[in-house]
């Protein structure tokens, strides 16, 4: 079993990108199982999972990096066990900070073959949150395999490029892509620096 | 058991819906003092009277939505994490939105089976610089200003 985690800010779109990697994934005749963790009691996301037929295992009422760690690895363990799956894709909260995340499942789940984290950056918010959470998404890029920078289809290319010497000084040796995950545009590259 | 496990897990079993969403980042500071986020979930059953279309029921959360964002922000909600919910039908239709932004209308997703008579809907809000109170009470009190319906907040 590999592992994809897929990271980002709140609304920086992660279930829209992972529900085109999954489709895309699956036609490929790849099994895949996917996790989803909401801080919240309640979640809204793995509606959006079960709606496109993809087996889904729900963590609420806190973060997988953090506050569920435990039940992080035995979801992993128990989806390994009931799907054997290629890859299980992993949306943690947009809280979450994903090196703490893989430092537990390198820890405790040895037997992943391999492992992936994409961050998705929201190009849309870029300032916004830079102002307001700024250690939270360095910390998000600084862990990242590849880097996707979401929504370009929002803003202008010199607010990319500015995105893109940011995320490039928090981390030097990511993949970088261009997305809109709304548009599909990227999403084919992206998937294959990914896999 | 893992280690670290549980030792922030202050928003499980309070019994409230909105929650300071405490996190344990050892080694890393995510937030400025005074704008940490505060979480709301909740669910509810929900009957408008009388029952409603899928595009009433849209313009009614799309209502609520802008009303609680508004009083968000004037409490002094510096950012939308998000707002986002689902309506669903007891046939399994499903409605969904979402926005992140104080400035923007709800996008939409999804359909519902009419006349609409029952729904369940899943609400979940993460806002920042503001407390959980704040955020609970808004919630009630923009719903019921917005959405004409008998409604049934459950945990």
């Amino acid at each position: 079993m590999k592992l994809l985690c897929i990271a980002g800010f709140l609304g920086s779109g992660k279930t829209t990108v992972l529900l085109e990697l999954a489709r895309t994934m699956t036609q490929t005749g790849l099994q895949l199982a996917i996790v989803e963790n909401e801080i919240g009691d309640v979640g809204v996301d793995g509606g959006y999972v079960r709606e496109a037929g993809l087996p889904v295992q729900e963590l609420f009422g806190g973060c997988i990096c953090c506050t569920l760690q435990t039940g992080l690895v035995e979801t992993l363990r128990a989806l390994e066990a009931q799907y054997a799956p290629d890859w299980v894709v992993v949306e943690p909260t947009g809280l979450a900070a994903p090196g703490d995340l893989m430092k537990t499942v390198r820890t405790y789940m040895p037997q992943i073959a391999r492992s992936r984290v994409l961050t998705l950056v929201d190009a849309g918010r870029w300032e916004m949150l830079q102002q307001v959470v700024e250690p939270l998404i360095t910390a998000q890029l600084e862990a990242a395999d590849v880097i996707a920078v979401n929504k370009i289809d929002q803003v202008d290319e010199a607010v990319v490029a500015r995105i893109e010497e940011v995320v490039r000084r928090a981390n030097a040796t990511a993949a970088i892509r261009r997305v809109s995950a709304v548009s599909g545009s990227g999403l084919g590259d992206l998937q294959g620096c990914l896999l | 058991m893992v280690p670290g496990e549980d030792a922030h897990h202050d928003h499980v079993d309070d019994g409230e819906a909105a929650h300071s969403a405490g996190h344990s980042h050892a080694d890393l500071n995510c937030f400025a003092p005074g704008t940490e986020p505060v979480v709301f979930a909740a669910v509810a059953r929900v009957s408008p009277a009388p029952a409603a279309t899928s595009g009433e029921l849209r313009a009614a959360v799309d209502s609520f939505v802008l009303a609680l964002v508004d009083q968000l922000v004037a409490a002094g909600c510096v950012l939308v994490g998000h707002i986002k919910g689902a309506l669903e039908s007891a046939a399994g239709d499903r409605l969904a939105f979402s926005v992140t932004s104080a400035t923007e209308a709800p996008r939409w997703s999804g359909k519902l089976g009419e006349p609409v008579a029952e729904f369940r809907v899943t609400l979940n809000v993460i806002v920042f610089a503001v407390t959980d109170e704040e955020v609970q009470d808004a919630v009630f009190r923009c719903w019921s200003a917005h959405v004409n319906a008998s409604t049934q907040w459950q945990r």
